[in-house]
């Protein structure tokens, strides 16, 4: 009952004037990134890192994830109404919720991703409360060994999962890790791969990175097609009928049990949770036809599914430091930014700081309900915002937004350039979010890995002789293999490939 | 087939910088484990990465954009150069407003563009020059 103490405490923190204040910031930027159809949560938290600069770490976090949970919510609106998904998250929705709004339910599919979003995403954030104390206590006993063996799994899982072949996905992997040896390397003072530039040797800023990657890349993707908006369905009447609300609830407690499972797999994306929450949902109808015409389990599931995994993302990130999806690791890149160790250790040395960011995860959930039962109307009308309007505005703020870290025109080059790389990335499914994944984790890596080595006596097999790693390891091996199979015998699935965000 | 090329050019180069560095330190391994290491995997990885875009026929060449799509990814490209040199030259005010107006002027009329343009930028120059308290770079005429 410890947890409930300290969560009390951090309620403390989140409600204090400020914090409430980038909470509602934060969701309010989230919803509208998920509203809109050219920019998704990575490109959206990225983007906005440098705003948080200037301000302490727990209301940096605080805003940082309410875009993330944010745009969940949000992500849904356009889908139901004009058919477009506002993120990948969403797309499954379109299909029964575009449905429901062509028969004039749109009100009520809005209103049923509303509720079920508020009951995935309150469990999920319930799961952080109790599990994470537990789960941090059991992960300090990890050493060097166990650490490197996790980041392991954990990047072979995101190999495995996403995109198209898995020599791309390990291709990706590398070329992040390289990039993260850029610099001063901290252990030996050895200067690697800085061509002689000076702005190199403390290796490339994350942020630049990553905006680069994530947002640059988007833009430039989206000034390829014309983008154009369908007129809004009009929204009646929020609340199922009555004989609906048993398949309804039954529908989101199912997808909150399983977006809040997968969200603790590192490299299963929140798309993962709704796709998969769809396809239960239709196994377990007792008429599976309805699926595809409006049936109402088929916005309820997924998108309960896709908030309870952002919330379930979360544990991993908090008791283990190890992100699950590609904007958990640019929030991840956000707390190394802000002085925070993401890992075990955080429960214990900055207690303020992670109650106080859950706290807020709950209060965030609760305006986004209000925000979309009674204000969903005025969500559709931003929608409606012209991409040409916005797409200029994106790119200066995210100009003026890197060269604000450190004043300096150097970081914008290097965005641009990054920009670019992730641009031909997207285009050559090579997954961008493994190269982000290995960069952040990459210092954390080699330490290990060489900490590891070091204290061993018989080199590599260190990994394998203490239980826990061992485990891990040879867990990782078996996924890598089957992923590897599979990908010869082409029996990946498409779905996955097409919505890496 | 070209990306695995050059990804294949790109390991090498990061393999032969990475022979410079020790591989093995004063306790274990050196600064050069890692580096030899992945970029090594990486040149193997490549390779296959080759194998399989020649085999599979329907590869990149369908997947990049042509005609008026791949003009508008090069305009915003050579848009966002352009802005990143005439910065420190014209400043942020008149860089910025240039580089608004340019994007937008394909696609509304020239007088909202120019109005919009200068309305952002200066609410841009505001927000971070004033409050978040950013040198945003000058021209040499201080402006």
């Amino acid at each position: 009952m410890d947890s409930i103490a300290l969560l009390l405490g951090g309620f403390e923190h989140a409600l204090t004037l400020w914090n409430l204040l980038y909470c509602l910031i934060g969701v309010s930027i989230g919803m509208f990134v998920g509203v809109l159809p050219g920019l998704g949560p990575v490109a959206g938290t990225a983007l906005l890192i440098p705003l948080t600069f200037g301000m302490e770490p727990t209301s940096a976090i605080i805003m940082l994830s309410g875009i993330f949970y944010g745009s969940m919510y949000g992500g849904t609106i356009t889908s139901v109404l004009i058919n477009t998904p506002g993120e990948s998250a969403s797309v499954i929705t379109c299909i029964d919720g575009y449905q429901m709004a062509k028969q004039g339910r749109a009100g009520t599919a809005l209103g049923v991703s509303a509720i079920g979003s508020f009951i995935g995403g309150v469990t999920a954030i319930l799961g952080l409360t109790f599990l994470g104390p537990p789960l941090a206590e059991f992960a300090l006993k990890f050493g060097p060994p166990e650490y490197f063996s996790l980041l392991l799994l954990g990047l072979i899982m995101l190999v495995g999962l996403m995109g198209k072949s898995v020599i791309r996905g390990l291709i990706a992997a590398c070329f992040g890790l390289m990039l993260s040896l850029i610099g001063m390397d901290p252990v030996s003072g050895a200067i690697r791969f800085t061509f002689g530039q000076m702005e190199l040797l403390e290796g490339l800023d994350f942020v630049v990175v990553a905006m680069g990657l994530f947002g640059i890349s988007e833009i430039l993707l989206n000034a390829e097609k014309h983008m154009k908006m369908e007129k809004p369905s009009t929204i009646q009447g929020l609340l199922p009928e009555r004989h609906e609300w048993k398949p309804t609830l039954s529908a989101i407690g199912r997808g909150t049990g399983l977006g809040f499972l997968i969200g603790l797999i590192p490299g299963a994306n929140s798309v993962i949770a709704s796709i998969l929450s769809y396809s239960l949902e239709k196994k377990v109808a007792k008429d599976p036809s309805r699926f595809g015409k409006g049936a109402i389990e088929g916005v309820a599931g997924p998108e309960t599914a896709n908030n309870a995994h952002s919330g379930a993302a979360m544990i991993p990130l908090f008791t283990l430091g190890i992100p699950s999806s590609p904007t958990v690791a640019v929030i991840l890149g956000a707390f190394i930014m802000h002085g925070l160790t993401p890992g075990p250790a955080l429960f214990q040395n900055n207690p303020d700081f992670v109650w106080g960011v859950i706290a807020s995860m709950f209060v965030g959930n609760l305006i986004l309900l209000i925000f979309n039962l009674p204000l969903a109307r005025v969500w559709a009308k931003i929608a409606m915002v012209p991409y040409e309007i916005l797409f200029p505005l994106i790119l200066i703020l995210s100009v003026v937004g890197v060269y604000s870290i450190n004043s300096s025109l150097w970081d914008v080059g290097m965005m641009i350039l990054f920009g670019g790389i992730g641009y031909l990335m997207k285009k050559l499914d090579l997954p961008i979010a493994a190269t982000v994944l290995t960069f952040v984790l990459g210092a954390q890596i080699e330490s290990t890995l060489l900490q590891s080595l070091a204290t061993s006596q018989n080199g590599l097999l260190i990994f394998f002789e203490r239980p826990i790693s061992g485990v891990l390891l040879t867990l990782g091996c078996v996924i890598l293999v089957f992923s590897l199979i599979s990908g010869i015998k082409k029996r990946r699935s498409t779905l996955i490939n097409d919505f890496e965000l | 087939m070209w990306a695995g090329i050059g990804v294949s050019l790109f390991s090498l180069t990061f393999l032969l910088l990475s022979l410079e560095f020790s591989y093995t330190g004063p306790a274990g391994p050196g600064p050069g484990f890692m580096p030899i290491w992945i970029s090594g995997i990486m040149l193997v990885l490549s390779l296959f990465y080759i194998l399989e875009s020649a085999r599979d026929k329907d590869g990149t060449g369908e997947l990049m954009p042509r005609g008026a799509a791949l003009k508008s990814v090069f305009f915003v490209l050579v848009c966002l150069v352009l802005y990143l040199i005439l910065m420190p030259i014209l400043g942020f005010i008149a860089a910025s407003v240039l580089f608004l107006f340019t994007l937008f002027v394909r696609h509304y009329k020239w007088h909202t563009s120019i109005g919009v343009a200068v309305v952002v930028t200066f609410l841009l120059f505001w927000l971070f020059g004033s409050v978040l308290n950013v040198d945003l770079p000058e021209s040499t005429f201080g402006w």
